[in-house]
């Protein structure tokens, strides 16, 4: 069972992200990413955090609210699948981090999903908030109303996420622990190899986002490169991200702009 | 840039809240117009009937609204000094600005500079793990959010100054030019990044995946790509790659 200091902590920091996602501000701080860092970092141990963080940002890539589009609540997904992996690492220290990872990581995915039936309520809840801010403006002339509407909308995120952090911990969290407790090795050893493919898929899910036709072949060749200069010339890794960073840009500022130069032509 | 408009772009930080289906952001929209109408209209009736009117039917990227606060704002403060009701003017001119800059936002935000922020952070992390997972966190904001609170606030001041005119603006504004650079970018970090990935050969990693080695690797890595071109739901590919990887195990009952 989870200590309730740990899990007050993880719905709260799960509650304040999740205004970011549905209410206000937009500055990202609801992305798994961010999430996941956030928890591992309070809870002391960030790099399980960012470890389960990453997986989830880039499996949930191409998820985003556009219009009346709710997608699975990942900001909750996020919360239960880190501060879930934290709580495993401290309870079952033998277990490795990526089992630890992959097992909340799938865990996760159903309580995502609920998250967003919730969203959606929470959203036709929000008809009613808009037309009662619409009659006390109308019929009392009441100019606050708007900034009530907009207080409860954000008092109603935060309750919502809370409630479901907690629910989601309390039931899911123990029960992993429990079934990881008793699982052999061999299952184990499995889990970890899952991660490792969860995070296969999450840069599957990235390339698949950035195909663009003919332009692909800049990616191959950027890969072919980067793995010739990193067996043979054994360039480190931060050496190999500096130069494409440098040739990336490059070729999109300034060979993008000779390419359009000769396409227009002498003038 | 005066109190009121930052006020406004303030304010513009609830515009999603009570998102709902039959108007969407109207409440946000009133919501951050409320202190420039408070300036223009003395009235208290003159002013709830302005609030009432900007409760019409609104939605828009949440970014680009500032540029729609501003130039509405602008618009109506012209039709009061001409002695005109501002209106029509300023609900034609949310109509028409409104869907042209979402579909901007929804380009630029969310399909180019949310996915760069999160390869740029992947890539750090594959390129040096040893990294702290804060620096990871803080350049993922970084990335998104510089452009982002630029957009906003220069949005405002822009929306402000050309009023009406902003369509003209827009118009002269390359965003396809600008996505074509950043997704170049991308390309060419994708391509380093993957080759950091594969590095990774810690006890557990790739290579002892099944069908493991670096080509298995990057074999594995294609067919899910293939399959999320085909529109395989990506929970699908997941629990696909749940069972490889529990093949080992099941070979061993």
């Amino acid at each position: 069972m989870p200590d309730v200091h740990d899990a007050l902590l993880i719905a709260l920091v799960c509650a304040v992200c999740s205004l970011d996602l549905i209410s206000a501000f937009q500055v990202m701080v609801s992305r798994p990413l961010v999430v996941g860092v956030l928890l591992g970092a309070v809870l002391g141990d960030p790099g399980t955090g960012l470890a389960s963080g990453m997986i989830l940002e880039l499996i949930w890539l191409q998820q985003i609210e556009v219009g009346s589009v709710v997608p699975p609540d990942f900001t909750l997904g996020a919360a239960i699948a880190a501060g879930g992996a934290v709580l495993l690492r401290r309870w079952h220290p033998e277990i490795s981090r990526e089992a630890c990872v992959a097992a909340t990581l799938l865990a996760s995915v159903p309580v995502a999903w609920m998250g967003g039936v919730a969203n959606l309520w929470q959203r036709r809840r929000h008809a009613g908030l808009a037309a009662w801010a619409e009659n006390a403006l109308e019929k009392k002339g009441d100019e606050s109303a708007l900034a009530k509407a907009v207080a409860m909308s954000l008092g109603l995120t935060f309750i919502n996420a809370f409630v479901l952090a907690m629910l989601g911990l309390l039931l899911v969290v123990p029960a992993l622990s429990s079934l990881m407790g008793s699982l052999s090795t061999a299952v184990l050893g499995a889990l970890g190899g899952l991660y490792w493919l969860a995070l296969l898929l999450g840069f599957a899910v990235l390339v698949d986002h950035f195909w663009q036709g003919r332009w692909f072949r800049i990616f191959g060749t950027s890969f072919v490169l980067a793995a010739l200069a990193s067996s043979y010339a054994g360039l480190s890794g931060g050496a190999l991200l500096g130069i494409s960073v440098a040739v990336g840009i490059g070729l999109a500022f300034v060979g993008l702009s000779l390419a359009d130069a000769a396409q227009e032509g002498p003038s | 840039m005066n109190p009121t408009l930052w006020r406004m772009v303030l304010r513009s930080f609830f515009i999603q809240c009570a998102w709902n289906f039959e108007r969407m952001q109207n409440l946000g929209f009133a919501f951050a117009m409320a202190p420039a109408l408070k300036r223009l209209y003395p009235d208290k009736e003159r002013r709830i009937m302005a609030l009432r009117r900007h409760m019409e039917f609104y939605n828009s990227h949440p970014f680009m609204s500032p540029l729609i606060l501003g130039s509405a704002l602008r618009v109506e403060e012209d039709a009061l000094a001409a002695g005109k009701e501002p209106g029509a003017m300023v609900s034609s001119l949310k109509q028409g600005l409104m869907g042209p800059l979402a579909a901007i936002g929804d380009a630029l935000f969310w399909n180019t500079l949310r996915p760069l922020a999160t390869l740029a952070s992947a890539a750090l992390l594959w390129a040096l793990p040893q990294v702290q997972p804060l620096v990871v966190a803080g350049l993922y904001l970084a990335i998104f959010n510089l452009p982002h609170l630029a957009f906003r606030i220069l949005g405002i001041r822009q929306g402000y100054a050309l009023g009406v005119q902003v369509a003209g603006f827009l118009a002269k504004v390359d965003t396809q030019k600008i996505i074509a650079r950043l997704r170049i970018v991308a390309l060419v970090v994708m391509g380093a990044a993957l080759a950091c990935l594969g590095r990774l050969k810690d006890p557990g990693g790739p290579a002892s995946l099944p069908f493991g080695g670096d080509l298995g690797f990057v074999g594995q890595g294609f067919v899910m790509l293939v399959a999320l071109r085909l529109k395989v739901p990506v929970t699908w590919i997941l629990a696909g790659a749940g069972l490889l990887a529990f093949t080992p195990f099941l070979r061993t009952l």
